[in-house]
């Protein structure tokens, strides 16, 4: 090994004996180490010497700092107690305490939660003045729970439902889209608990279960949907879906990827195995919703229900009693007495065919459009002028791209269907044509009869799509005129928001046009 | 027979002197064992005899401390000293323990004017006036020597000047600094390696060659 390498052991002490004695030679021949070895002990005297000032006070001042030192000292001995003893065993209590609540928090409590926002503690509990069930007003003692939940301003809230709001399978519900509207809604019935606020823009929401148990709770601005079904534990809710309501438009998410998106006129439909679709909302699935201080919105939703069930086609009115037309019900013991006609009316048909309605629409639900466009076909061979199946048929038709043969059987509603349905059957060619056909010119004929109809749910969703159709083909005027009668008139909408976004993209109106 | 009164008191004085003169004073660690019982001129004995290499240690650890600075954090060092009593244990030296906490409480120092320079944009130089120097109008020999000495301290890095102070001022072997700074005596080999040819390096600036011919014996 070369000597002068070991220079730093020889300054470290390191080396001993022999080795000392053989480099302190080599320090006697090598004129660069030995400098390197005097400058380096040059440095430490004069270190040394240097800290040693500095290390020299003025005893003054020494005598100062070390009363200080003393009184400071005795100072701290005053606080030991909680320094050396309390403090430790209080802040591992804490770190404790703190634990617990992040593991309880977050892995049995905060996660069936889709937001940490948890203001749903404003409900309350008061007992009930009025109440429908089935189209007729009942006694408070009928009712489960005796109670209703209601909204922060205390309001009474009830609804008027038919037969297929009820305990046990195969029950749906549907909340209509102009009761969601109003200010604050709350359902209580059986089996099923909804309540749903409106904060933030919330405006519309459409829930249908096909089975069990079914909850909407109201976490801020965001809303849980839990879910359960009759295998499960009683009381045991699953969350399944989360539902957030962002510029009008409902965004259904499954363990945060998002699932669907519902539009003002589609509803989802959640069954006993899990799965979902959407749908769109029909009159004759539609529940009617009550709110008592809103009367006006109740009426306006009975009377369109009483349209939908009232007015059947002529052919099938021959077939059936003559009782089982009602004209016009204006009250709701007569809507009452309607529905429980109507009831009657499908289970003697779905003797006849080979599979019933119900069967056909659990299979829609659940994705088998094959097996359902079969039994519908097969269906409609015996019952050509059954509106009902030819829009089954179409929705089929539609989902599973068959564009063509959904207008057809649209058609066949609009020729066989009452007033709304066909209305309604319009809207969804005229949507069919502007959205998968490219042919807006023949959607504006279908939104024009629409909006020409008599029945208009959707009269912002048609103003909307027509302004739209029309700024396709190039009527700018028109178009404009069509949205902006949206913003002005339907301000609260889904469609609202979409078309002052297309007025935005439209710019400027055109003089010439 | 009464001795008189100037007998009697010179007397009690000169047995007071010898008594005192027979007494030895008491080691560091007796000394830290009355501080953990509660008594504080015992941390004054301690700071007289000792405050003298911390404060040197501290100003050739940091550079850029004021000499106020440097008085606060030879405070603390001697408080923690006292709070730390009851932890000592008279198996370890006890200048290892004294020097342990005088890196911590400047590293304390260290962490703090970083902070204070990163989020009030204070000029750590202008800050802090070096403790070398502030005091001299018309830098004299000695002066020049301790700014030189700043100066190549505080071109090493904070690692390796920590190790050299406490090897070259304190006297420090390396198995001691090891236990001082929690680290591997090998760690504090090559530390010392690199500091010193880092020190040997700047012996080579025309400054620092005139202060060593000084001091070249």
């Amino acid at each position: 090994m070369n000597a002068c390498n070991r220079i730093h052991e020889y300054l470290d002490g390191s080396i001993v004996g022999s080795d000392r004695i053989r480099f302190e030679t080599h320090l006697s021949d090598c004129r660069v180490c030995a400098g390197k070895v005097a400058h380096w002990r040059a440095f430490e005297k004069a270190v040394r010497q240097d800290a040693s000032d500095i290390a020299c006070r003025p005893d003054t001042a020494e005598q100062f700092f070390r009363q200080q030192v003393e009184s400071a000292f005795v100072q701290n001995a005053a606080h030991s107690g909680w320094r050396m003893g309390l403090s430790r065993p209080v802040l591992i209590g804490a770190a404790v305490t703190a634990c617990v609540v992040l593991f309880f928090g977050l892995f049995l409590g905060f996660s069936d939660l889709p937001t940490t926002e948890t203001d749903d503690s404003t409900l309350a509990s008061i007992p009930i003045t009025r109440f429908f069930v089935n189209g007729s007003e009942a006694k408070t003692t009928t009712v489960p729970g005796e109670s209703i939940v209601t909204g922060v301003d205390e309001k009474v809230l009830v609804f008027l439902t038919d037969d297929r709001v009820a305990v046990g399978r195969n029950s749906q519900m549907t909340v209509k889209n102009s009761a969601i509207a109003s200010t604050q809604l709350a359902l209580l019935h059986g089996w099923f608990a909804c309540s749903v606020s409106k904060r933030h823009g919330v405006e519309r929401f459409f829930a249908d279960t096909a089975d069990g148990r079914f909850r909407i709770a109201v976490k801020g601005t965001r809303f849980a949907v839990q879910y359960t079904c009759d295998e499960l534990a009683a009381g045991e809710l699953v969350p399944l879906f989360q539902v957030a309501v962002t510029d009008g438009v409902v965004e259904v998410t499954e363990r945060k990827s998002r699932k669907w998106t519902l539009r003002a006129d589609e509803q989802l439909v959640i069954y006993t195995d899990g799965t979902a679709t959407v749908e769109a909302i029909s009159a004759s699935n539609r529940t009617v919703v009550r709110q008592l201080l809103k009367p006006e919105v109740d009426d306006a939703a009975i009377h369109v229900a009483s349209q939908s069930e009232g007015k059947k086609p002529e052919a099938d009115a021959k077939t059936e009693p003559s009782d089982t037309a009602p004209v016009e019900p204006v009250s709701e013991m007569e809507l009452s007495s309607a529905r429980k006609r109507e009831r009657t009316k499908p289970s003697a048909s779905a003797g006849d065919a080979a599979v019933s309605l119900a069967q056909i629409k659990q299979w829609i639900g659940m994705g088998r459009y094959k097996e359902a466009i079969s039994a519908l076909e097969s269906r409609l061979k015996t019952a050509n002028s059954d509106s009902e199946s030819w829009r089954l048929l179409a929705e089929c038709r539609r989902k599973t791209g068959n564009y063509q043969g959904a207008l057809t059987a649209y058609q066949q509603v609009v020729a066989y269907a009452s007033v709304p349905v066909a209305n309604a059957a319009r809207y969804k060619m005229g949507l069919i044509y502007q959205d998968h056909l490219n042919r807006p010119a023949d959607a504006i004929v279908h939104f024009s009869k629409y909006l020409a109809g008599e029945s208009q749910l959707l009269r912002a969703e048609a103003l909307y799509h027509l302004g739209k159709a029309e700024y396709s083909v190039g009527k700018k005027t028109q178009a404009k005129t069509h949205l902006n009668e949206v913003v002005n008139n339907h301000g609260a909408t889904a469609a609202a928001v979409k078309a002052r976004r297309l007025l935005q993209k439209m710019g400027p109106a055109d003089p010439q046009q | 027979m009464r001795l008189p009164r100037c007998i009697r008191v010179l007397t009690r004085a000169t047995a007071h002197v010898l008594m005192n003169s027979k007494t030895e004073p008491k080691s560091d660690e007796e000394l830290m064992t009355e501080i953990a019982a509660g008594d504080s001129s015992a941390l004054g004995q301690l700071y007289l005899r000792h405050n003298g290499a911390v404060r040197a240690m501290i100003r050739y650890v940091a550079p850029k401390m004021s000499r106020h600075d440097v008085d606060d954090v030879t405070q603390e060092v001697f408080l923690s000293l006292g709070k730390s009593a009851r932890l000592y244990r008279h198996r370890s030296l006890f200048n290892a323990f004294l020097f342990r906490i005088a890196t911590n409480r400047t590293r304390d120092w260290q962490r703090r004017s970083w902070l204070r320079f990163q989020f009030f944009k204070v000029d750590e130089q202008q800050a802090a006036q070096p403790a070398l120097i502030d005091s001299e109008n018309t830098p004299s020999k000695q002066t020049m020597l301790s700014r030189t000495i700043r100066q190549v301290l505080q071109s090493l890095s904070y690692e390796h000047r920590e190790v050299l102070v406490l090897r070259v001022i304190q006297g420090f072997t390396c198995d001691e600094i090891a236990v001082i700074l929690k680290i591997r005596p090998k760690t504090v080999r090559t530390r010392l390696h690199r500091a010193r040819s880092a020190v040997m390096e700047h012996s080579h600036a025309s400054v620092w060659k005139d202060v060593l011919s000084e001091n070249t014996p």
